[in-house]
């Protein structure tokens, strides 16, 4: 016992003193901070100035069009500004769930992208827009709070030039909308300021830009019955809405598009067929629709914390499958490694095999728990500081799904029964290689296993306590995994100790002949052991 | 230092005056029979040679004595236990080849094997410390060994096995890569062990240093004892040979069972023959200076422990390459 204590102490001590350790150890981390943060700090930062101008030929489209993305991109301001007010709000704002308090707070502020109508725009802009807003948010934040931050247009409306707009008229215009979205003709001066004045849609200045769009509304442009020609795409264009771009366009700019014409159009041919006021009416009305969970006491309607509740052990069970996978790995390798190096052979004149193996596994479990637990944790950390920012209400119910559910025991306890598991099968492949190419080779349907273990687990966890999803728990090498993803989903406890029973006696026969492999493999040098010589090993031939 | 053997016979399983003992060892690899009925014994305090060509099973004795391989058939004994294993902590083994943890500092790497051999974390360090001294390597004691030639972590690599000072030094190919001055280092501490009691047993394909440092040998060919005893019984096996040099012709020599010219230069040749047990040196001189030879040279050659393993094991080793 002393010395596989010894052989354990060794290889958690030698490990952690490598820089490659540490360095793997923050990677990870880092890489998730970078993912999650460096691609909306980019957005922010280097905004793209994608100037698309409006060519109406059917006369009656372009104001509204322009009217309506213009709401379309305050009403992505609004809801920033909602989610910022319920992430920073007072304390005594809110609920006992952390949620703002309906009776305290106004109901404006409890809004969320889809609950707000195109006359909730239009009033907001009658108010006075976002500054306007803030004042009134304000007594409700937080003295600490920080201004809130504003994901940028993806584009700008802009006058179409003279010439342009008067060669699409004239139905000659390609060749010039193609030198114009070139940039090999920059926009002249008179080309800016669309729309109203001041207004966020609208760009104040054209000179020397490249236009991103030219948006081309012909006359016969309307709405037509699904499964037309002209409705799938066919037909000569004289009824198509065109979006021309240099190359394929952002499909934030095309969808905005898109969306906001289908918006006028419908509301137009409303206001013709029935009434304007009925339009305008409807463009004001949501459907109220709850989802309830009978689990729940008071009957209270499904939140994006149940939500995460159900998806978050299925991440996770990915995120497991990843750990182990990357782990094992340094361990196959390093017992490689040792195995060419003919340490083992020193280390075996002084303990058994078994002794050996035992010591590195429990060793190199330790190290890599002290990894998972040192990548949860910061990636908790990363939530903890985000929760009191941009993303505020989901980080904020993220922590509370893994602080308020047994998820991260599960993730502990599954990790290192399934570390156990596969640990034997890599070292064994480990002690029987000299070359990293007899370890890629011997270890790759292992590798492929784990790689698409995950898929099998993702879709099967669509049901947790499905039949598919029971069988998967009951096999020791796919149960930690399936286990995990089943976790929250109350598997009930006679799967939960009758898995753990089957993990821990696959664990159990695992070491054991992957110890006899282990021995057999560990003093052998050249080529990795054939078929017919591991079975021997097996039967305790060596 | 107190010599332990005594106290380790006594209390062992199986009283004896041998430390060491193998007996009808064999050793099977599916088809190939690596080892074939070898026994030996080795006594406290000498050093034992384990002599043979590349391939002749010399490893695999060694790592079945150790408890590292399982014999077929056959018994083993070591320091009174059937299982070196359980008295590994009066062992020191080296490998044929050599393996430490390239990123550890030489104190470290023999801290922890002096460690896995049951030495206390602060003696060990302090018996590290104190054997890099003597060895010359306490400069380089807290540099890690990657940044080592192959010599010096050789060097380091002997020190921890001997760190816990074993009554045991197994030795497998021990001078192997390195060069002659560490070579001298290795076979001085090898006498040093020797000199303080401890026993050594030692692989080795090179002949000039069993000669030098052995007190008894097993010469092993394919697996096979070819001989055991003593360096001296060894010799004793060939014949002395007698090398004559002369202007003279052959046919003015004496009559000497298997004369043969073995080089000739300058109007000079060389004479080889064997000499019997009995038959007197001197009286073959005083026949050539009878006979006019006009002798420039007359020297008596000793047989040498390679003459000897040539003789036993040369032909193995031949069939081993062609085999190969």
């Amino acid at each position: 016992m002393r010395r596989i204590a010894l052989v354990a102490r060794h290889e958690v001590i030698e490990t952690v003193r490598s820089r490659t350790y540490w360095i793997g150890l923050v990677i990870t981390p880092v890489m998730f901070a970078i993912g999650l943060f460096v691609p909306s700090f980019l957005q922010r930062s280097f905004t793209p100035d994608r100037p698309v101008a409006i060519v109406d030929l059917s006369g009656n489209l372009a104001q509204p069009l322009r009217e309506q993305i213009e709401r379309r991109f305050a009403r992505d301001r609004m809801a920033t500004l909602y989610a910022h007010v319920r992430g920073f709000a007072k304390p005594d704002l809110r609920d006992a769930q952390g949620g703002l308090d309906p009776a305290r707070v106004p109901l404006e502020f409890l809004r969320r992208s889809g609950d707000i109508t195109d006359p909730d725009v239009d009033a907001f802009l009658a108010q006075g827009g976002v500054e306007a807003a803030l004042d009134r948010a304000r007594p409700l934040l937080r003295a600490d709070a920080p201004p809130p931050t504003f994901d940028p247009q993806p584009f700008s409306l802009v006058d179409p030039p003279a010439d342009l707009a008067a060669a699409l008229r004239a139905g000659t215009g390609a060749e010039l909308v193609r030198a114009y979205l070139s940039g090999e003709r920059p926009l002249p001066p008179a080309a800016g300021a669309a729309g109203a004045a001041g207004s966020a849609g609208a760009d104040q200045a054209g000179e020397g830009r490249t236009l991103y769009g030219v948006l081309v509304l012909p006359a016969g442009v309307g709405l037509v019955p699904a499964g037309e020609p002209v409705a799938l795409g066919l037909g000569d264009g004289s009824r198509t809405a065109q979006l021309w771009t240099d190359a394929a366009p952002d499909e934030a700019v095309s969808d905005a598009v898109e969306g906001a014409l289908a918006r006028v159009l419908r509301r137009q041919a409303l206001a013709a067929e029935a009434s304007p006021e009925l339009a305008r009416r409807l463009a004001g009305l949501v459907t109220p629709f709850d989802t309830r969970l009978t689990s729940k006491a008071d009957g209270a309607s499904v939140t994006s914390r149940d939500v995460l509740e159900k998806n978050m052990p299925r991440v996770l069970s990915i995120a497991l499958c990843f750990f182990l996978l990357g782990n094992l790995v340094i361990l196959m390798t390093n017992t490689m490694e040792e195995k060419s190096n003919r340490i083992i052979e020193v280390l075996m004149s002084s303990i058994t095999a078994q002794e050996m193996m035992t010591g590195k596994l429990l060793g190199a479990s330790m190290v890599a728990l002290l990894g998972v637990m040192f990548n949860v944790g910061t990636l908790m950390g990363v939530f903890f500081l985000a929760s009191d920012g941009g993303f505020a209400s989901f980080a904020q119910d993220l922590l509370s799904v893994l602080f308020g559910s047994p998820i991260l025991l599960a993730l502990l306890f599954y990790f290192i029964v399934g570390y156990f598991l596969f640990a034997g099968l890599f070292i064994a492949i480990g002690g029987l290689c000299e070359t990293s190419k007899d370890v890629q080779s011997l270890s790759l349907p292992l590798q492929y296993f784990l790689i698409l273990l995950p898929i099998l687990i993702w879709t099967v966890a669509n049901e947790p306590n499905g039949v598919a999803a029971r069988v998967l728990s009951y096999i020791p090498y796919t149960s930690p995994i399936m286990m995990m993803a089943r976790i929250n989903a109350d598997p009930g406890w006679f799967d939960l100790v009758a898995t753990a029973v089957l993990q821990l006696v696959g664990i159990a026969a695992t070491l054991w002949l992957s110890g006899r492999v282990f021995r057999a493999g560990a003093l052998r040098t050249g080529k990795p052991p054939k078929l017919g010589e591991l079975w021997g090993a097996l039967r305790g031939q060596a | 230092m107190p010599i332990k053997n005594q106290a380790i016979i006594t209390r062992g399983a199986c009283v004896t005056d041998h430390l060491v003992e193998l007996e009808g060892i064999e050793k099977r690899y599916g088809r190939f029979k690596a080892v074939n009925g070898v026994s030996m014994a080795v006594k406290p305090g000498e050093i034992f040679g384990f002599l043979g060509p590349n391939g002749a099973g010399k490893t695999t004795v060694i790592r079945i004595l150790l408890d590292i391989l399982q014999p077929d058939r056959g018994r083993r004994q070591v320091l009174g236990a059937e299982s070196a294993l359980s008295v590994g902590d009066r062992i020191g083994y080296l490998p044929e080849e050599r393996g430490l943890y390239k990123a550890m500092t030489p104190v470290n790497a023999i801290t922890y094997f002096a460690r896995l051999k049951g030495m206390k974390a602060a003696h060990a360090k302090e018996r590290a410390r104190e054997l890099l001294e003597r060895y010359g390597l306490s400069a380089v004691a807290d540099k890690p060994i990657k940044t080592f030639s192959k010599g010096m972590a050789q060097k380091v690599q002997v020190l921890s096995c001997v760190a816990h000072d074993p009554e045991v030094v197994i030795l497998d190919e021990p001078f192997s890569g390195l060069d002659p001055v560490n070579q001298q280092v290795l076979e001085e501490l090898i006498c040093a062990l020797r000199d303080a009691g401890r026993t050594v047993i030692f692989s080795t394909h090179v002949m000039q240093h069993a000669e030098r440092l052995c007190d008894r040998v097993i010469m092993i060919g394919r697996g096979e004892t070819r001989f055991l005893g003593t360096v001296d019984e060894a010799r004793a096996r060939l014949p002395r040979r007698l090398r004559l040099t002369t202007d003279s012709t052959a046919s003015a020599l004496p009559a000497l069972p298997g004369l043969e010219k073995v080089a000739e230069a300058d109007g000079h040749a060389t004479y080889e023959t064997r000499l019997a047990a009995q038959q007197s040196v001197q009286q073959i001189l005083k026949q050539c200076l009878d006979s006019g030879v006009d002798l420039s040279g007359f020297t008596v050659i000793e047989p040498t422990l390679h003459d000897v393993f040539v003789d036993l094991v040369g032909e193995d080793a031949r069939q081993a390459r062609t085999a190969a």
